[in-house]
């Protein structure tokens, strides 16, 4: 009896191991075979990363291998508000340590809704780094790359800014955007369950961000920006601008703005401190576009530089009565005189001269009305008159109903400047390692004569006219004034102007041009008051430090 | 032989984990030190501001710019016979 319940154990024993095995058995079959494909993919998400690999940003250099915009590593801290334990406690020593608001913090870490919240993006990393040493549960860090300008406000307006996601979003970082922001990269990583890399199953390597190399100086463009700010100051002005450019090339060496800001705090600076004035805003030009019309005569030969012409204080030309800023009498002056004493009478008979469709073509053949294809975004035109009145052939002349960009005037006075040709401005040298690619357009304005007695007349204005205050002891300054009424609801103000000066030097071999253009100065209105000193502060210390030697005796 | 096969290929599987651990701690390091340089040039940009160098010449050393009339320059072309 025994020996039977034994063998009956045995059987019992064994049919159980049996059962046991066999349900092990199917149980596999049931993982590995039916549901394999769905516990791989779980499997896959829990060990398995897919990472984006950010591409650096290409820095900005000047013309001196200075870095004017530069990617920093920065730590981005997030949190899950899941997992956050006691978010009341936590939130004061997040909020001390990242230089938050407390009271903004606690609501990301209450919020109990969401699995994702950020604390801070592109947090200072050595903060970041403090929080994390706390091993707070629910808060999670990763490094990220943020733009800085390491030479603050100068020049923001030119650089633009990059955004939050390292995309340009105005100025130079938007148009270089393509060449600076790179390719990111992706990886598909392992890991176990401390996160230890295990494994990488695919692998993009990200490609950084293209170099770019500006043609801008930065000690020009701060001296720039220092003579501009002060200049606005001084006459409690509305705001300025000032380009300075090389006359030969077109290379722009300083493009000022002022008001100016700090680049590093674009968020929170007016947007309209943010444009750049020089290339995007029109303004009434006034006296220097006197030069179009003398340009003109002198080219199609109506008139020489000594050609005389009879003047009265004022003109009647349709239905307005137009007359010269100084008072006077009737005087006899020569085409060279009506240039440096800034004569609207002068001025208007020799566009008479020249007549409407003549005037037009060399409006536009010094490039007024179309843009100048600088090499920045927002490029304005200009504004030609849509309508000619009876009263144009008396505005348009000394610069009325006719709106140009500082850039478009600075490189209409560099071509005369450069033998009368007209070379295309430029802000990019070149980007990364390749010289540039686009070649930059040149064209003849006005014959290598024509430009040096047009040069001998505005080294007159300096010399004994309007602009005696641009002079620079050492060097022939060329140069015009300009004093415009702004147009307002009623035809032209009396009470705001745009005062500026147009020049370049040494005269006798340019190698600057600076144009300085203050908007509403208050005090005084001229040009040859408010900007020409502005020219001769931006311009002498910029002489000295090219090394640019004198053409004239200093006494 | 079987047993000699799978120890030699759990001892393989063991340092390409090995390895690929160091590669990562070395990855992260790598990451590091780019921030660091990244920090350093920065900061490098920030000091090598000409206009900063300027107020810092001109505050602590009393530094300031030549004046440009007082600059005289020497024309040393060869004068033709």
């Amino acid at each position: 009896v025994s020996g039977r319940l034994a063998n009956r154990r045995i059987r019992l024993l064994l049919a159980i191991f049996a059962l046991a095995f066999g349900g092990t058995l199917l149980r596999a079959v049931w993982l590995q075979g039916v549901r394999a494909q769905s516990l791989g993919q779980m499997a896959a998400k829990q060990h398995r990363q897919e990472v984006t690999i950010a591409a650096g940003r290409g820095a900005i250099y000047d013309s001196t291998g200075v870095q004017l915009a530069i990617g920093e590593q920065a730590t981005t801290v997030y949190a899950d508000p899941m997992q956050i334990r006691d978010a009341t406690t936590i939130a004061p020593i997040v909020a001390r340590l990242l230089r938050l608001k407390p009271k903004g913090v606690l609501a990301k870490l209450a919020d109990r809704r969401l699995g994702f919240v950020y604390i801070e993006r592109k947090a200072d990393p050595a903060r970041a780094a403090a929080l994390a040493k706390r091993n707070l549960t629910g808060l999670g860090f990763y490094p990220e790359e943020r733009r800085f300008y390491p030479q603050h406000s100068v020049a923001a307006q030119v650089l633009g800014y990059a955004g939050t996601d390292n995309h340009g979003l105005a100025g130079l970082e938007l148009s270089l955007d393509q060449s600076l922001a790179g390719r990111t990269g992706h990886e598909t990583l392992v890991r176990d369950p401390f996160g230890h890399v295990l494994d990488s199953v695919t692998s993009t390597p990200a490609r950084d961000g293209t170099d770019a190399y500006l043609t801008i100086d930065h000690t020009i463009q701060a001296q720039a920006e220092t003579v501009l700010r002060r200049t606005v100051q001084r006459w409690h002005a509305k705001d300025g601008t000032a380009i300075v450019l090389d006359p030969r090339t077109g290379a722009i060496l300083a493009m000022a703005v002022a008001p100016t800001y700090d680049a590093n705090n674009f968020p929170s600076v007016r947007r309209d401190l943010q444009r750049n004035r020089t290339i995007t805003d029109t303004y009434e030009p006034g006296s220097t576009f006197k030069l179009v019309t003398v340009a003109g005569v002198l080219s199609t030969g109506l008139v020489t530089p000594r050609s005389a012409f009879t003047l009265p204080y004022e003109i009647q030309v349709a239905d307005r009565r137009i007359h010269d800023a100084e008072l006077r009498g009737t005087e006899r002056m020569t085409v060279a005189e009506i240039l440096s004493r800034s004569s609207n009478v002068g001025a208007i008979t020799l566009a008479k001269l020249l007549g409407k469709t003549r005037l037009l073509d060399w409006i536009s053949r010094f490039g007024f009305g179309h843009p100048t294809g600088i090499d920045y975004p927002g490029e304005s035109s200009g504004i030609l008159p849509s309508y000619w009145s009876g009263s144009s052939i008396g505005n348009v002349p000394i610069g009325q109903g006719i709106s140009v960009t500082p850039m478009q005037m600075a490189s209409a006075y560099a071509a005369i400047g450069n033998d009368g040709l007209w070379a295309q401005p430029h802000l990019i040298d070149h980007l990364g390692g390749l010289p540039r690619q686009t070649p930059l357009a040149r064209r003849r304005i006005v014959t290598p004569a024509i430009a040096r007695e047009l040069t001998s007349m505005l080294k007159n204005v300096v010399l004994d006219g309007t602009g005696r205050l641009a002079q620079i002891p050492g060097y022939h300054v060329a140069g015009k004034t300009g004093t415009a009424s702004k147009p307002d609801a009623h035809g032209y103000s009396t009470s705001k102007y745009v005062a500026s000066f147009v020049g370049f030097v040494p005269a006798t071999r340019p190698r600057l041009v600076v144009l300085v253009a203050v908007d509403e100065p208050k005090g005084a209105i001229w040009g040859g008051v408010v900007a020409a000193p502005a020219f001769a502060q931006i311009a002498q210390p910029t002489l000295q430090y090219l090394e640019v030697p004198p053409d004239a005796p200093l006494h | 032989v079987a047993g000699v096969l799978l120890a030699g290929i759990v001892a393989l599987n063991v340092a390409l984990l090995r390895l690929n651990v160091k590669l990562d701690r070395l990855n992260n390091e790598r990451e590091k030190l780019r921030a660091g340089n990244a920090a350093i040039a920065s900061q490098l940009a920030s000091a090598a501001a000409s206009p900063l160098i300027q107020n810092l010449a001109q505050k602590r050393l009393g530094l300031v710019l030549a004046d440009p009339a007082t600059t005289r320059y020497i024309d040393i072309t060869p004068r033709s016979r």
